[in-house]
């Protein structure tokens, strides 16, 4: 039985992943309509700063305990360690200070909403019409 | 007025300044880290150490003066430094000012450590290395043995750096200039005169620069870098040469570096080769350096490593008894490092040490090391 359950549970945590669901969402002052996911990393490691138009980017982020952080991260092919040690280097090489982190989607949202240039992640029925959605991960 | 008052006085407005300053200017960051080790060493059998150290505290300053304007300041603690009891080391390790002109340019000037190879710029942010002890030529608590200084070059003054995205590829450079080795010091250089401790006593420069290709998860680099020393001068008397032929002798140095990530695996390696361009038969001083490492994430938050770092040195130079003579070194590691959060970080690694002196009386002697540590960001 217990080794039946294990199989039930494997089945859907491996359906929640394929099921998963992630909105890239912008400031509505955005000029950018779609963005590709080498954009997206380039983005959130601090590679990018500006857009096309010159004006500066704010990233935001979700708490290391939010799931969909987890999500965004290895849908984009950057596990959440290693984006740790990318903005850990960058901060102590003074090249850049990491994403703020923000502890719930909604307030993200809000912040996005009300910051000229930001871009920001949640799952896909957190969206409101308050910001642009730019990219659909899955 | 009072004492009392007037320093009142002053200290509100050096802080209400400092207040006004930061509202317009950003506030100024700081922050650091520290890494506090327990270390066993067995010495060519004939010496055991247990000990505990604080092995290195950096503190940084940083302040974002203007848009594209950012300035820093790097303090850096060694071996529980205490100038009471001379422990250890401090340094001013950097203080610079960046103007980012772009993703392609940047412009740092002050001092600063040069892009040079994948590990010289961050060697000393201990908590970002798996490492306890590092690569055998960025170690600086092997200098007994070795000259570090003269496999990397440790500081510069002005470097220009930059990305040039190319589709998916993006090309790296590096561009550096700085003061030759041949620095004026308190200690060393007795007959300095009335030089200032510090400053370049010759009137060539460092010159060098790195260009590096990343693609996805890939990074490749060439380094080079050319300085004249005057490490060897005197040495030419005992080889009943000249007076001067090793009075600011050329030195290149050359650097490759390539690393990838590949699911949960890393693997980085490093080669540095020192040539002294001396065109004397007699004298040979140059120098090889290589590292290999694979890493594995096991979890998020545990990493286990292997590495291997071989040194090899020519000291060739046919005066007195001594005849050609190598050393080489080879070291095999292991370790982990594990991430209680994301600020304070364990590692635990394990070395042997193997020396080859080769010369008419061969000699071989080995040493293990093992060393514990906690690192923290703060």
């Amino acid at each position: 039985m217990r080794r039946n359950l294990f199989y039930i549970l494997f089945f859907f945590l491996f359906i929640y992943k394929i099921d998963a669901q992630i909105a890239v969402v912008a400031n509505k002052s955005i000029n950018v309509n779609q963005l590709k996911k080498s954009q997206l990393i380039d983005i959130y490691s601090g590679e990018i700063r500006t857009w096309s138009s010159g004006d500066p980017i704010f990233v935001f982020d979700l708490k290391t305990e939010d799931e969909t952080r987890e999500d965004f991260y290895k849908l984009i092919g950057r596990s959440s360690s290693r984006m740790k040690s990318i903005w850990m280097k960058k901060l102590l090489s003074g090249e850049g200070e990491p994403p703020k982190e923000f502890s719930s989607q909604e307030s993200l949202i809000k912040k996005i909403a009300t910051t000229k240039g930001a871009i920001g992640f949640v799952s896909i029925e957190k969206v409101t019409n308050d910001v642009k959605v730019i990219k659909i991960i899955e | 007025m009072t004492k009392r008052n007037l320093s009142l006085f002053i200290g509100f407005l050096l802080f209400s300044n400092a207040l006004i300053a930061q509202v317009e200017e950003g506030p100024i960051k700081i922050f650091g880290y520290f890494q506090t080790t327990l270390s066993h060493q067995n010495t060519y059998n004939v010496k055991t150490i247990n000990s505990f150290a604080m092995q290195q505290m950096n503190m940084f300053f940083q302040k974002d003066l203007a848009p594209n304007w950012t300035a820093l300041v790097n303090f850096q603690f060694i071996n529980s430094f205490s100038s009471e009891r001379f422990w250890g080391n401090f340094n001013l390790e950097e203080v610079w000012v960046r103007y980012r002109a772009g993703q392609r340019l940047n412009i740092k000037a002050g001092l600063q450590t040069p892009i040079f190879n994948n590990l010289n710029e961050i060697n000393n942010r201990t908590p970002l290395l798996p490492y306890i002890i590092r690569p055998l030529a960025y170690e600086t608590s092997f200098s007994e043995t070795i000259n570090v200084e003269e496999y990397v070059p440790n500081r510069t003054f002005i470097q220009l750096y930059g990305v040039v995205p190319v589709d998916e590829l993006k090309l790296d450079y590096a561009l550096h200039v700085g003061n030759s080795p041949n620095i004026s010091s308190r200690i060393l250089d007795k007959s300095r005169g009335s030089l200032t401790s510090g400053i370049d006593t010759s009137i060539s420069f460092s010159y060098g620069g790195r260009i590096g290709l990343r693609l996805y998860d890939m990074k490749a680099g060439f380094s080079y870098t050319y300085d004249r020393t005057n490490l060897f001068k005197g040495a030419d008397t005992l080889l009943g040469l000249p007076k001067d032929t090793f009075s600011e002798m050329p030195r290149n140095r050359y650097g490759l570096d390539f690393s990838f990530h590949w699911n949960k695996f890393y693997f980085e390696t490093e080669m540095i080769q020192v040539v002294y361009d001396d065109d004397i038969e007699t004298f040979d001083k140059d120098k090889q350096f290589y590292y290999g490492t694979l890493g594995y994430n096991i979890f998020d938050n545990l990493f286990v490593f292997g590495s291997l770092w071989y040194i090899k040195e020519d000291h060739h130079y046919n005066f007195i008894s001594l005849d050609d003579f190598d050393v080489k070194m080879r070291v095999y590691n292991a370790g982990l490092a594990y991430d209680f959060t994301d600020r304070i970080r364990l590692k635990v690694h394990l070395a042997t040490v193997d020396i080859d002196a080769l010369n008419n009386s061969s000699n071989s002697s080995d040493s293990f090391y093992y060393a514990t540590a906690i690192s923290v960001f703060f």
